[in-house]
């Protein structure tokens, strides 16, 4: 359609004489294209729309239910397979409901209407998403596997294509639940990293988007799904102005102070990008469940959570800042506020305020939003490849809406001339005396050395290194700089029992300011190259974990094992230690989980499991410090995942409306026929091999057919009403640039 | 003002008129009698349904849909009705040595209260099929709705009649489902279709 | 209007007998009614307005009557001006109104349950089975409703028969039309061609009704004239009425269907034309055998 316009239009163009002519047929023709590409945009919006649902969380209260959390949600399969924010769905202190309701746009100019229940397939709190699966009908009917009708969903895009100023499309419920799906637009205006990956952790808009909106999703020009909008409400006083109380849930019969309040949110300008998501995505999909019944479940922190040793760093090193600095030069174009934490939770709510010589930057603040790390370690927020105006910035820390912690920077002036160490790294001496390892993870042994880079250091400069193990200085060296002013140093732990397993830190201190800092981790023998801490990883198949310790180890399974087990030993794992489980399949993550270890230090068979795993090849991977450590391979049966018939859905959604055309009144309960491509509709002969598909019209005349059709394919259609004169019809064939086609079918009575 | 009243109403009609008006009332009598003979004959149009394998032939109104692509051996429906579809089913079970009719009514209707809304057996009777045997009835409501989420739908109550027999070391069950305000009306298609039944 | 009314009124041979003539008075009426409601759907067609509800079911209520007010004030009110006037007019009207309505409806709707199987049965079938429905249902109520009425004692002479089966057939659709667009409320421009085609349907029917009448009485012709003239009549309603219905319903495509009343206009404005047509000929055919045979017997009465 666009190419056979625009060859009419350039043929037009070419046969005008006049340059005056020639002008005007060019703009025309851009007007005709914007024209076009405004009817698919379009068409992307209203696909977009179709797929936003609304999430009520809900708590049974006898007879009643009330609704306790609200958030948006997003279709990713037609299926019914959902992605939104975890704080909304997944029972906590704030969100305490045990159901969740989804409701649907059926009309998409009014509110959503409830139509199902659903249940969380997968869910990282520290991510803040959560996979949702329809599951049953709203009066708590099962629904039979196959029996949900197709749903319209949106494509997952990639968010690691996203830059700076691109379009961003919104899309969630303006409130709560009162008025339809609402669609913001904006651009990126900022990208913001943290430990939690190495794309970056947020994507920040100017966009207006409500509270409600969380857990919606933000697409790109092509309708692809590139970010989940995500605001965590705060909780207690300060979350109060935006908790709306809408339920008399002490059934006191007044709906007042002295109810539950449904947590909505502040205003949202920070969007998780999906492509954090994808592993959860791919485990939800695949209906992989993980149970790691071996890891015990850490203790909820007794003490608030808090935050200290704020400092800035151009740059990382890793995780690890590269070098600690007081002030920037002008043009920065990449900053860092690092900080230690403690007591942190998956419910902790953080924020920072960033302020430009005192005046609010909504460009680098981070809105309050859930906790993404663990429970206390070294954490970092910040940003390269952007401009950061000259100034002085504050960067103040919020914790559950009370101030933390604040640190101050100047940017601007040249770059400053003063010492500085960098750059650390962590490692033992191999026979010739040079540095060997991998930087951040050291086994068992009786010296660990550090190897940094200094700068601009004047001979006779103060400096100190203090050696930290587990919160506590181990060991300190003062001295004066006697060494080149540019090189690299190396200097040692050595303590008298020798390295104990653990987390370990170094800190490099010149004239008493902080100067470069590092963390590393002590664990496990010495293996090659490689630290050994995990062991004799393998897999067994057996009903129940406790059969999978007897079970033989192997790396080939049938297709009809009921659980796949995977066990490993460990060795010298201090409680606390950060490790990371990733399973893979077909070398694409499906689960990732960082966590504290909370075992004792050596052991054996640690169990995970997955129930009914699909036919693929299996890996995982054991990491400390993002390195892996130990991967092991299984295949189950032939080693081919099923295809996701429903995953790679692709064909037109064809809808539209029956009337009398008498009055234009929709006809209810009228059956559309639609014919395969073999027969005409003369040929039907009324059996349902011939069908492709069947649509009744509702109580206004709509229909929708349940599945999408093929695109280019000529169907046959036949309608057929008491009443009515009939309709039938060949050829029916939609090309691929019609996702969705809405029709009008006027029956004439007879 | 004076009308003329035209020809004296004495003026009698000549035999041939006679006839012609005796013949326009026959006409219009047999025109009628045809008109409605079309009528049963439309309504009344059936297609032949066989399937070897399970020994089963039966009759079914013309233009409803057959389906044998279920778990039923099949299954015919009237698309063109608007409402709820009226649907005859057939379907076979295998029997125990020990299996009782009721057996299998009950374990059909826990299988419906799974999926069907508001499922309720209205009661259980005898049924004499066409063979002068005694089959066992079983009638049944339940709420339909149609599955789509984003059509407004209204739910129609349904009435169910399931007859069951057993035959062949088989059991056979005959599923008749119309909407309540016309399943009485609807029945009779039931009645016409177990009168063409052979089995 | 008036002038015109009594133009039309000296025009015509009834003059030397002191009958209001019918034929042109028929085909006025016509006329007026195709021209007014062709104009609403047109207009309708070309403008697309938009009515509110209220506004629309009043205009389309208002259209129902219409062919029955161009009767009363073209054929009914003049007759009481003309020294024999045929005054059981509005009683044929009332009586095949009523009839249409305890009879001929719920006939065709109750009884024989049309709407269930005749719009989705073949071309031919529904041919024959409209003529043998509700074409028969019609034609024998309002044979009935002339034969106990004017025949013989109200048939003068033949123009006679015409215009009674033209007071028959105006009552039939009156009821017909206001039973539909009460039922269904249709838009304005529908409600005008349901109303052209009800008076087309039950006109084509009542003319040849009165031309089997004239046949019958006047030309004392054998008797299988009159039923033949009554199947013709069944069968001309069962021609026009799948016909109008068939081209009104647009052709499916990708982009939907919409109807076509302008095709079910032009159907049935070509019915009435070739109706008329055929009818007046078979009249004026029968009328000139009549006269020549009467004058070479030297009689000439009732023509």
């Amino acid at each position: 359609m666009v190419h056979s316009t625009s060859r009419v239009l350039i043929e037009g163009v070419a046969l005008m004489s006049s340059r005056r002519s020639r002008l005007v047929a060019f703009l025309a023709f851009l007007l005709v294209c914007q024209a076009l590409a405004q009817s698919g945009f379009d068409l992307e919006l209203d696909r977009i729309k179709r797929a936003t649902v609304f999430i009520y969380q809900t708590k049974g209260l006898g007879d009643d239910h009330v609704i306790t959390c609200v958030s948006a949600g997003t279709l990713i399969s037609a299926d019914g397979l959902i992605i939104t924010n975890a704080h909304g769905v997944v029972a906590s202190e704030q969100c305490d409901g045990d159901s969740l309701i989804i409701a649907l746009n059926v009309d998409l100019s009014e509110p959503p209407i409830p139509k199902y229940r659903a249940e969380i397939a997968r869910a990282d709190s520290s991510l803040d998403v959560a996979l949702l699966r329809i599951s049953r009908e709203l009066d708590g009917r099962l629904i039979a596997q196959g029996g949900l009708p197709i749903l319209p969903f949106v494509n997952v895009g990639d968010s690691e294509l996203v830059a700076i100023d691109d379009n961003l499309i919104v899309a969630g419920y303006p409130d709560l639940g009162n008025r339809p799906v609402a669609i913001a637009l904006g651009t990126v205006t900022a990208f913001i990293a943290e430990p939690a990956s190495r794309s970056p952790s947020w994507f920040k808009t100017r966009a207006e988007i409500p509270g409600t909106m969380s857990g919606g999703g933000a697409y790109d020009r092509a309708g692809q799904l590139i970010g989940i909008p995500t605001s965590a409400p705060l909780h207690g006083p300060v979350g109060a102005a935006n908790c709306l109380f809408i339920d008399d849930t002490n059934r006191d019969g007044l709906i007042n102070n002295s109810d539950s309040c449904v947590p909505t949110g502040d205003f949202i300008s920070t969007i998780r990008p999906i492509s954090l998501a994808q592993s959860l995505i791919r485990g939800a999909r695949l209906g992989l469940d993980i149970d790691m019944q071996s890891n015990e479940p850490d203790a909820a922190p007794s003490n608030p959570p808090q935050v200290s040793r704020l400092f800035f760093a151009p740059s990382l090193q890793g995780d690890m800042p590269a070098t600690v600095v007081g002030s920037m030069p002008a043009n920065t174009r990449s900053l860092y506020l690092f900080f230690d934490y403690d007591n942190m939770t998956a419910e902790t709510v953080y924020e920072m305020r960033v302020t430009l010589d005192g005046v609010p930057n909504t460009v680098f603040s981070l809105p309050p939003v859930r906790w993404s790390g663990g429970r206390r370690g070294l954490w970092y927020i910040g940003g390269r490849e952007q401009a950061w105006a000259n100034g002085a910035y504050e960067f103040t820390l919020l914790i559950d809406g009370a101030n933390a912690g604040s640190q101050q920077i100047i940017v601007g002036g040249g770059a400053a001339n003063t010492g500085q160490f960098s750059d650390i790294v962590f490692g033992t001496l191999d026979r010739d005396g040079a540095l060997v390892g991998n930087g951040l993870i050291l086994p068992l042994g009786s010296i660990a050395y550090a190897r940094f880079l200094y700068a601009n250091m004047p001979a006779g400069t103060q400096w100190s290194a203090i050696w930290y193990f587990a919160g506590a200085e181990v060991a300190r060296t003062n001295d004066t700089w006697r060494a080149d002013r540019h090189g690299a140093s190396v200097i040692s732990l050595a303590p008298a029992n020798g390295l104990l397993p653990g987390q370990y830190r170094l800190e490099l201190y010149i004239e008493g300011a902080l100067s470069a800092t590092s963390d590393f981790v002590v664990a496990g023998q010495q293996g090659a190259p490689l630290p050994d801490l995990f062991r004799n990883l393998r897999y067994a198949a057996a009903d129940t974990p406790g059969a999978a310790l007897r079970a033989q180890a192997a790396s080939s399974f049938p297709a009809s094992v009921n659980a796949l087990h995977a066990l490993f030993d460990w060795q010298q794992i201090a409680l606390g230690t950060p490790w990371t489980l990733r399973w893979l399949v077909d070398d694409q993550a499906f689960f990732q989980s960082t966590q504290p270890w909370t075992r004792e230090e050596n052991g054996r068979d640690f169990i995970i499991s997955i129930v009914n795993p699909p036919e693929g090849n299996y890996r995982l991977q054991l990491l400390v410090n993002n390195l892996p450590l130990v991967e092991t391979a299984a295949t189950v049966g032939i080693g081919q995942l099923p295809i996701d018939r429903l995953a790679e859905l692709q064909g037109l959604i064809l809808s539209g409306r029956v009337i009398d055309a008498a009055n234009g009144n929709g006809i209810p309960s009228v059956t559309i026929v639609l014919i395969g491509e073999a027969y005409a509709a003369a040929e039907f002969e009324w059996t349902q091999e011939q069908v492709v598909a069947l649509a009744t019209s509702d109580r206004n005349g709509d229909f929708q057919f349940d599945r999408p059709l093929a695109f280019d394919t000529p169907y046959s259609v036949v309608i057929e009403a008491d009443g009515y004169i009939p309709h039938a019809a060949d050829l029916f064939r939609f090309s691929a640039d019609q996702p969705y086609v809405d029709i009008t079918i006027e029956m004439v009575r007879g | 003002m004076e009308f003329d009243t035209g020809r004296s109403p004495a003026i009698q009609i000549t035999p041939r008129q006679r006839w012609s008006i005796a013949l326009s009332y026959f006409l219009i009598a047999i025109g009628l009698a045809l008109g409605l003979n079309q009528r049963d004959a439309s309504l009344n149009m059936s297609s032949v349904y066989r399937n070897v394998e399970a020994g089963i032939t039966a009759s079914y109104p013309a233009r409803w849909l057959l389906d044998e692509s279920g778990d039923y051996v099949f299954r015919v429906r009237d698309m063109s009705h608007r409402g709820y579809q009226t649907l005859i089913e057939m379907r076979t079970l295998p029997i125990g040595p020990d299996s009782a009719e009721r057996n299998f009514l009950d374990h059909l209707s826990l299988q419906r209260a799974q999926v069907l809304v508001d499922y309720t057996v209205l009661g259980y009777d005898s049924y004499r099929l066409p063979d002068e045997t005694w089959a066992i009835s079983m009638s049944y409501s339940f709420v339909a709705r149609d599955p789509s989420p984003f059509l407004e739908g209204v739910s129609s109550i349904v009435n169910g009649l399931d007859i069951l027999t057993l035959r062949r070391g088989q059991a056979l069950v005959i599923t008749f489902r119309a909407d309540s305000g016309i399943y009485r009306r609807e029945l009779e298609t039931l009645r016409w279709f177990i009168q063409h039944l052979e089995f | 209007m008036a002038q015109d009314l009594s133009r039309l009124a000296s025009s015509e041979a009834g003059d030397s007998y002191a009958l209001l003539p019918v034929w042109r008075r028929i085909s006025f009426q016509v006329l007026l009614l195709a021209a007014v409601l062709g104009a609403i759907v047109v207009a309708s067609q070309i403008f697309q307005p938009r009515f509110s509800a209220d506004a629309g079911r009043l205009l389309s209520l208002a259209l129902a009557p219409l062919p029955l007010l161009l009767w009363l004030l073209v054929s009914v009110w003049p007759e009481f001006r003309v020294a024999r006037p045929r005054r059981r007019l509005t009683g044929v009207a009332v009586l095949s109104g009523l009839t249409a309505s305890a009879l001929g409806l719920p006939l065709t709707e109750d009884f024989f349950r049309i709407e269930l199987w005749l719009p989705l049965a073949a071309v031919i079938q529904r041919v024959i089975g409209y003529t043998l429905t509700a074409g028969m249902i019609d034609v024998g109520l309002k044979f009935l409703v002339l034969r106990y009425l004017i025949y013989p004692g109200a048939l003068r002479m033949r123009s006679d028969a015409i215009a009674y089966a033209f007071a028959s057939a105006v009552g039939y659709s009156f009821y017909l039309n206001l039973a539909y667009i009460w039922r269904v409320d249709p838009a304005p421009d529908v409600a005008a061609i349901v109303v052209l085609s009800n008076f087309a349907i039950q006109l084509a029917s009542s003319l040849f009704i009165a031309l089997g009448i004239v046949e019958s009485y006047f030309s004392d012709a054998i008797p299988l004239v009159l039923p033949m003239n009554l199947f013709v009549a069944a069968l001309t309603t069962g021609l026009i009425r799948p016909t109008v219905a068939g081209l009104m319903s647009g052709p499916l495509g990708v982009t939907g269907s919409a109807d076509r009343p302008l095709f079910g206009l032009l159907m049935l404005l070509a019915s009435l034309v070739v109706t008329l047509g055929i009818v007046y000929f078979l009249y004026s055919n029968s009328e000139r055998r009549e006269r020549e045979a009467y004058g070479r017997r030297g009689v000439n009465d009732g023509i």
